[in-house]
């Protein structure tokens, strides 16, 4: 029996079938799924609002009172944040913007709390 | 007997292919390549050379012994049984690919083609194992590294086969089943 020894066009298409699907796969895991993700709003530890951060074509603006002190939340696409407040100590303003799941803005005067889940949930990193 | 003789031939031959086979596995699990690839376990599969020239010299009954004993003998040398199953997974989906690309009148796919395709099917073999095994399908996440590593080391390992092969005189017609 005789096997062909010489590189055929049919060797290299296998080659470049292979680095391709290898380099989907790598497309597929690093890119940021923005399905179901949501942000669950929290005053005094209840639940009084739950945003869809997904599909959002204008900035949608809330704004919280409790116990004295006020937030404006600002909630655009696949991420949230809370603009202003007239706390003292502007703690949950510097939180910046929210767009990953677990990721928690509090205020501790206003007992304001924004939460971030959703149902895909991509891997941080890889460690070998 | 003529029969008798040939047959008796290709076990001593196979033999010292299986030898051959252990010893290139064990050396090759000594090479540090996690250090240039961060994957646990990634290997340049030497054994494979062997097993390649064994599908075309002795046949693919006595290659796919060669893979099924150089596993468990390397086994009985490590004492791993976990690394023994993923082992067995791999080789076994990339036997059954290679066995059936080295046909008789198969000239369209080389032994470059045959080696990246054995490789690749290899590693895909062994997350599949190892997936069963933790019953997670995260190892996946490794699949395009291992890919990638399985075309290079594939073209890697043919080399060896296609010098030896191109040097010898294996066109004698043994019954190959």
């Amino acid at each position: 029996m005789q096997l062909r020894l010489k590189l055929s066009f049919f060797d290299l298409l296998i080659i470049l079938i292979i680095v391709i699907i290898a380099i989907l796969l790598l497309l597929f895991t690093f890119s940021n799924n923005h399905e179901t993700l949501y942000a669950t709003v929290f005053l005094d530890g209840k639940e009084v609002n739950k945003i869809l951060l997904t599909n959002i074509e204008e900035p949608i603006e809330l704004q919280y009172s409790n116990l004295g002190y006020t937030n404006t939340i600002v909630a655009e696409n696949g991420r949230i944040c809370v603009l202003s407040a007239d706390c003292p100590h502007q703690d949950c303003v510097r939180q910046g913007w929210l767009s990953h799941k677990g990721q928690i803005a509090v205020c501790l005067k206003s007992r304001l709390m924004i939460r971030v889940d959703g149902q895909n949930d991509n891997y941080d990193t890889v460690v070998g | 007997m003529m029969q008798k003789d040939q047959s008796v031939k290709l076990n001593i031959q196979s033999s010292f292919l299986l030898i051959l086979c252990l010893v290139l596995s064990l050396l090759d699990r000594m090479i540090p390549l996690s250090f240039l690839i961060p994957i646990p376990g990634i290997r340049i599969g030497l054994a494979n050379i062997v097993i390649m020239y064994a599908l075309v010299r002795v046949g693919r009954i006595r290659a796919a012994l060669i893979s099924l004993a150089r596993i468990i003998l390397v086994f009985l040398f490590s004492g791993n049984v976990t690394a023994m199953l993923i082992s067995f997974g791999g080789a076994f989906l990339s036997f059954i690919i290679m066995a059936l690309l080295c046909a008789p009148n198969q000239n369209k796919i080389s032994i470059f083609g045959i080696s990246v395709l054995g490789a690749s099917l290899h590693n895909i073999g062994q997350l599949i194992a190892s997936s069963l095994f933790v019953s997670s399908s995260v190892v996946f996440y490794y699949l395009p590294f291992m890919l990638l590593t399985a075309v290079v080391s594939g073209l890697i390992t043919a080399l060896p086969v296609a010098l030896l092969l191109k040097r010898s005189d294996i066109s004698v017609d043994y019954n190959y089943i």
